[in-house]
């Protein structure tokens, strides 16, 4: 079912991340990235999964919910882990030699390091985006984060308005969907066997009827923000408007003081010698 | 009535949505129900009842957690592959059917069904023409786009596009809602032709008693996941306060009819449309003269 996915899912709740600022969350996560990806030393991906497990315990969401998360990019993680297994070649003896084929130490090293830099920032970016922060809070810091721009005339808040709305009407959509493929079902539709071409056929029963009511409410609520009197941003003031607390400051600092202890500790550990470096 | 057979059965069936995740609810809880041939019996309940699930059980949309569904007599699941056969005799009519027409012309969209039953161009064509009479949509509307239709319109050829399989079996959920009353009287007329005619088995849900006292031969009231009470049309609406505790309604006649009997004025029989009333009235006024 398209609605069993949870990669990109909000869980409602009050943890301590929930509570931060969407603009702070924004920052650090890309923060989080940096640091994820200058991560060398073993050492620093040890601190980096000890960050993420305790960003995932700040989240309060249930460890396996995100594991679940993990699903749909399984297929790309032993895709990227062969391909770096294969073709990354050493200064070592390889470890299989058969035929062409030649694998190294440092190329399983460097699959699984990778494989885990991908898992780290799958993780680290859902826990602090879209698992925690509602789609609508999260547009609205993308606003106000876009806001300088607004300046050299980027209609930010139009842009901003178009997101919500999209990111709304996804439910809206799924459930739609599934309503007209059960009653052209009804009528004995058939979109599982024949050619390719006879199953794209098939899908315009599905696809005109739900391209015609996307229309409608389009233009629905489109008269129903006119109703409202909706001029765009321009004078626009905010029910819920974003503010910095002592929490947001916090936030920074640590992911600030993480980021530096990891580009120190790849240049100190590199420097002694401890550790093996990928 | 002589001879009766049930036509389509719940046996015991369990529905459970999303077993295994946080969101997993029973939809029905071991309900066993069965249709008798050529009867129209009414399905009503609250809403998250079990009601809409329960509609979709009966062709195959929906396959039992646990349980089977019985079309004379057979499950339909015996053979899972073929569930697209079932679909052909038990037509089901979808709330808000106006949203699946999608073809260029009424006349094709109405095919649809027919079509993917591998008739032949003339039988579709007949049975197109059939369908139209049945829910009263004119020849000359047929050759026109579905989208240039009115919404009373297209509600009707939505539904003509499931009677043109027809089906031994009709299920329809709330077919005339946001209907006007005239539209709510042909299409609730048609779909009663379509059983004398056709000896269908109807199952209708609605959330309208009035509809229910005056197409229905019989009712199954749902709550909560389970069958709370089936019976005749007369014996649910005489247990008014029954109804009223699973937040349902009787029509509006059998609130008069009970509001004058507790006024002393004892009018006979149970009057849940508007004729029984008339006649009860009258039988009333007659015997006690004119006061």
């Amino acid at each position: 079912m398209i609605s069993d996915i949870t990669l990109g899912q909000y869980f409602a709740g009050n943890s301590v991340l929930h509570r931060l600022d969407p603009r702070t969350k924004i920052i650090s996560s890309i923060l989080y990235i940096v640091a994820i990806f200058m991560a060398k030393n073993i050492f620093c991906y040890a601190l980096i999964f000890a960050g993420t497990l305790l960003l995932v315990a700040l989240s309060g969401i249930p460890l396996r919910m995100i594991l679940k998360g993990l699903k749909p990019i399984v297929f790309i993680l032993i895709f990227t882990m062969i391909l770096n297994i294969f073709w990354t070649s050493g200064d070592s003896e390889p470890l299989v030699s058969f035929w062409r084929i030649k694998i190294y130490w440092e190329g399983i090293l460097r699959a699984v390091f990778m494989a885990l830099r991908v898992i780290f920032l799958i993780i680290a970016t859902s826990v602090f985006l879209t698992y925690t922060t509602s789609p609508i809070s999260l547009t609205d810091a993308i606003e106000s984060l876009l806001g300088p721009l607004k300046k050299i005339r980027v209609p930010v808040h139009e842009f901003a308005m178009m997101m919500t709305i999209a990111l709304r009407f996804i439910p809206t959509l799924v459930e739609e969907t599934e309503k007209i493929m059960n009653a052209q079902k009804a009528r004995g539709a058939d979109f599982t066997s024949g050619s390719l071409i006879r199953r794209a056929k098939a899908l315009i029963p599905i696809l005109i009827p739900l391209f015609v009511s996307a229309f409608q409410r389009a233009f629905d609520l489109a008269n129903a923000m006119e109703c409202r009197c909706y001029r765009g941003g321009k004078g626009r003031t905010k029910l819920v408007k974003l503010q910095y607390r002592v929490r947001d400051v916090v936030a920074f600092l640590l992911v600030a003081v993480f980021l530096a202890a990891i580009i120190a500790g790849n240049r100190v550990l590199a420097a002694l010698g401890i550790g093996f470096t990928v | 009535m002589t001879m009766t057979k049930n036509k389509i059965e719940l046996k015991d069936v369990t529905y459970i949505y999303g077993t295994g995740t946080p969101y997993q609810r029973t939809a029905l809880d071991h309900v066993s129900v069965a249709f008798e041939e050529g009867v129209t019996t009414g399905l009503i309940g609250h809403t998250g009842s079990g009601k809409s699930t329960m509609v979709q059980l009966f062709n195959g949309l929906l396959r039992p957690t646990e349980g089977q569904v019985l079309l004379d007599g057979a499950d339909i699941w015996a053979r899972p592959k073929e569930i697209r056969s079932i679909r052909f005799r038990v037509g089901l009519v979808m709330q808000y059917p106006e949203y699946q027409l999608f073809d260029e012309t009424v006349r094709s969209d109405i095919g649809f069904g027919p079509r993917n039953m591998g008739l032949s161009d003339g039988e579709v064509a007949d049975r197109v023409r059939e369908a139209a009479q049945f829910v009263s949509l004119p020849e000359e509307l047929l050759d026109k786009s579905p989208f240039d239709l009115s919404g009373g319109q297209k509600r009707r050829a939505a539904i003509a596009g499931v009677l043109a399989m027809r089906p031994e079996v009709l299920v329809l959920d709330e077919p005339a809602a946001g209907l006007d009353p005239r539209g709510r009287r042909e299409i609730l007329g048609g779909l009663s032709r379509y059983r004398s005619e056709n000896h269908a088995t109807v199952i209708l849900v609605s959330h309208s008693m009035e509809d229910m006292a005056h197409y229905c031969d019989r009712v199954i009231v749902m709550n909560q996941a389970r069958v709370y009470a089936t019976g005749s049309v007369a014996e649910i609406f005489s247990r008014a306060q029954d109804l009223a505790d699973v937040n349902l309604d009787v029509p509006q006649i059998s609130k008069i009819a009970l509001a004058l009997r507790q006024r002393g004025i004892m009018l006979e029989g149970d009057l849940y449309t508007v004729e029984a009333m008339y006649h009860a009235v009258l039988r009333y006024l007659g015997r006690e003269g004119k006061a």
